[in-house]
């Protein structure tokens, strides 16, 4: 058979995602803490994990070129691809928020400047609120742009909020829990149905026996 | 970028393969005018399909669109001729339609080709379309395809039972397209839906694979009138597509929810595996006809050429 083909962010999720197979029986030679190998295979030759940026996993599964992807719920939201979404992987939780000063959004509040790496999510968020917005697109440093004055509020993820609290600034809402999930494409579930479901059971697999090791400890 | 005449070539041979295949069986084929007035489409699609029109203005002021699909001019068409359906018609075509998006990677332009049947429901004409996708895509050269049958019914259904706000049920329509269950799971429990329901809905919005263990399973489901007869069809419509010797192609995905919001009966998607995307997408639509002041039921398919030539390309490279 063809190699199923997933598509991960390299570092710490792509870490995860070769633990899980391998808790499920997928091997990967060692070959993985090779910085520059951009696809590795594993041992059986079944599966194939391609490295690439987070925000891009989306497109390689929506184009078929990878039939599964490994992604945060944050990237799958902001970039809305016709994908399917099959799992929730649990690991990786924070939140998407929209933080500021204590100050920055009282509750009558018509207009917003706001600054952020997910446009469409805050757009989508400030519609829906009825708030008129003027969204800037940053690519890192997000909580500066209060600071800086660029911005009234900033929608981002979170995970403790200390990076917000040495700031000075707070949570103002939750927009949405993120958390990492399985995205599959839609042709390869509809010709290579088996395969994807087997590798869900082995990702389940992984997940829920790390679960219960968790609740062991 | 494709070469203009390999296009060129393309567009021949799949019009040869639709005649081929479909004038025996009595379809003859159509053409439609490109520019259709915006009012046809503005009481028929979403806010966000509409924004999706290529719109002009002609010089009465009048809005003038760029055909988006085949189907409704077609529909429009015919219904200013005749009110009822006085007798079967069968036609196909390979036109251009336009559309444009936010993502400038994806062409306006696009080529479909496509077959509408103006009939009443029935599991014998249903499955002729269904069928007449798998005889051309088979006839072009593709061989590991599958056709997803669904029922647009099925979410409705399932809308009916949830009384839910708009806002609710756009949420639900999204989990079920994504097959997202865990959160439609948390979703059902937040609203307060008892155990018994939640695990119907699960069951029924999430089956999906070879049809008969499908069908096998939902018998052993306690589902109410509407859903059983909406499944005695699709295993019809199946059961018909078996005897034609196309039984093998065919996955249920009782979880398909289409962005086009008129069909009304069976729908049903085509993909091969060496391409991400649909090559054809159709179903029944039997109301849409109605905003035309008619009564003309009919089911019908479009495919996407230049996806059908990637799939065909892909797999002679792979083989």
């Amino acid at each position: 058979m063809d190699p199923m083909k997933i598509a991960v962010a390299k570092g710490r999720i792509a870490e995860k995602a070769r633990e899980l197979l391998s808790e499920g029986g997928i091997s990967f030679p060692d070959t993985l803490y090779d910085e520059r190998k951009l696809v590795i295979s594993s041992n059986d030759g079944d599966f194939q994990l391609l490295f690439v940026k987070a925000s891009d996993v989306p497109t390689y599964v929506e184009k078929g070129a990878a039939d599964i992807g490994i992604v945060g719920k944050d990237t799958i939201m902001e970039d809305g691809k016709d994908v399917y979404e099959l799992q929730d992987l649990g690991f990786g939780q924070c939140q998407l928020v929209v933080a500021g000063f204590p100050d920055s959004f009282p509750e009558d509040t018509k207009s917003l400047t706001v600054a952020t790496k997910y446009p469409a999510i805050a757009k989508a968020y400030f519609d829906k609120a009825g708030i008129r917005t003027e969204i800037s697109r940053l690519n890192g440093s997000i909580e500066l742009a209060p600071i800086a004055g660029l911005s009234d509020v900033i929608v981002d993820i979170v995970e403790t909020g200390s990076t917000l609290r040495d700031n000075g600034l707070v949570v103002l809402r939750e927009i949405a829990k993120v958390s990492t999930r399985v995205i599959v494409n839609k042709a390869s579930y509809a010709t290579k149905t088996g395969n994807v479901k087997k590798c869900m059971e082995l990702l389940k697999k992984g997940v829920d026996e790390r679960r219960a090791d968790y609740h062991n400890t | 970028m494709r070469n203009l005449f390999q296009s060129a070539e393309e567009e021949f041979e799949i019009r040869e393969v639709f005649r081929n295949s479909f004038s025996p069986k009595g379809y003859r084929e159509v053409n439609l005018p490109v520019l259709e007035s915006y009012e046809t489409y503005e009481s028929l699609q979403s806010n966000q399909s509409r924004k999706s029109l290529l719109k002009l203005i002609d010089h009465a002021g009048d809005i003038l669109v760029l055909r988006p699909d085949v189907t409704i001019p077609l529909m429009r068409e015919l219904a200013t001729s005749s009110k009822n359906l006085s007798e079967e018609l069968r036609c196909w075509y390979v036109q251009s339609v336009f559309r444009q998006s936010d993502d400038h990677t994806i062409p306006t332009e696009r080529r479909q080709a496509g077959v509408e049947l103006f009939s009443r429901q029935s599991a014998v004409n249903d499955a002729e379309v269904i069928v007449l996708a798998c005889l051309a895509l088979t006839e072009l050269g593709l061989k590991d395809f599958k056709i997803e049958l669904g029922h647009a019914g099925i979410l409705q259904e399932l809308n009916r039972f949830l009384h839910l706000t708009e806002d609710e049920q756009l949420q639900v329509k999204s989990f079920i397209q994504m097959k997202n269950s865990s959160e439609l799971a948390s979703f059902l429990i937040q609203n307060n839906v008892d155990k018994t329901t939640r695990k119907l809905l699960l069951e029924t919005a999430f089956s999906y694979g070879e049809p008969t263990s499908v069908f096998n399973r939902l018998r052993e489901t306690p589902l109410n009138e509407k859903m059983t007869s909406i499944i005695q069809h699709i295993e019809k419509v199946y059961e018909r597509v078996v005897a034609l010797g196309y039984g093998s192609h065919v996955t249920v995905d009782l979880g398909m929810v289409n962005d086009m919001d008129y069909y009304s009966g069976i729908q049903f998607q085509g993909f091969s595996n060496t391409i991400g995307k649909p090559l054809l997408m159709g179903g029944r639509y039997d109301e849409v006809s109605r905003k035309f002041g008619a009564q003309l039921p009919a089911i019908g398919f479009a495919s996407d050429v230049e996806a059908i030539f990637t799939a065909k390309n892909n797999s002679l490279k792979t083989n």
